[in-house]
């Protein structure tokens, strides 16, 4: 493994945005996030042993950083109660300030979400994990990946006001119940 | 069971979200991050002198 070291070392580098990303989106605090990374690194590092050779790092290091965040969540809950709220903050604090008003809107309604949610949701829809992968970082059923990824997106909908109006027309089953209406009607 | 959203609608919450990561995405990698890998990597050549950087012949 010391001959791979450099190639780790490259690696685990390289996945520090996207663990920074998913740490901050999670838990919204910008120094407990890198704490978290902090904390997902050294633990990478000196279990690697316990990593499967042909399996996807990018993956295990997910599993790593999301296991750890909620058991201290579980310790945290204990004591003070919160992290919801931080989260829509930090999603609009933002360094870079082009951030236009659909983004400052999407943060906060993401940060609405439950923490399930927003987990599955950022796996699948920013990571571009597959179903199958985030049941196997999350340890959930693939079905509940599924349903939870759709809830949240049902969600944002609704926070978003995106379901109003003609959006709906294309709709199969939501023409479906309008052509049963006017049955019904007459 | 909730029925799936309507791809368009699917697809509009999927580029919003993308378009918030992203941005956290390219916000710069700190110091520490590097140095603690160095750390760690050291520490292990350390600990493993006699097996460092490929050279077993």
């Amino acid at each position: 493994m010391t001959q791979s070291g450099d190639d780790l070392q490259t690696l685990l580098i390289g996945a520090v945005p996207n663990l920074r990303a998913f740490a901050n989106s999670l838990c919204g605090d910008p120094t407990r996030a890198d704490d978290l990374v902090q904390d997902t690194l050294v633990k990478a590092w000196t279990n690697l042993d316990s990593f499967a050779k042909d399996s996807n790092l990018k993956a295990w290091l997910f599993t790593i950083l999301r296991n750890t965040y909620f058991s201290e969540l579980r310790k945290r809950r204990r004591e003070v109660e919160d992290a919801d709220n931080a989260l829509a903050e930090r999603m609009s604090i933002l360094p870079d300030q082009q951030v236009h008003m659909d983004l400052i809107d999407f943060k906060k309604a993401f940060g609405t979400l439950s923490d399930d949610q927003k987990e599955v949701l950022l796996l699948v829809g920013a990571e571009g994990f597959s179903y199958e992968e985030a049941a196997e970082i999350t340890g959930a059923a693939v079905g509940t990946v599924k349903s939870r990824v759709n809830r949240a997106r049902v969600a944002l909908t609704k926070s978003l006001g995106l379901e109003s109006g003609e959006d709906f027309t294309s709709n199969t089953e939501f023409m479906g119940l309008v052509r049963m209406g006017q049955t019904v009607v007459r | 069971m909730q029925p799936p959203l309507p791809m368009e609608l699917q697809g509009q919450i999927g580029q919003r979200l993308r378009e918030a990561y992203n941005e956290l995405i390219s916000e710069p990698v700190p110091d520490r991050f590097v140095q603690l890998l160095q750390k760690l990597k050291a520490r292990e050549d350390n600990q493993n002198p006699d097996k460092g950087h490929g050279s077993d012949a």
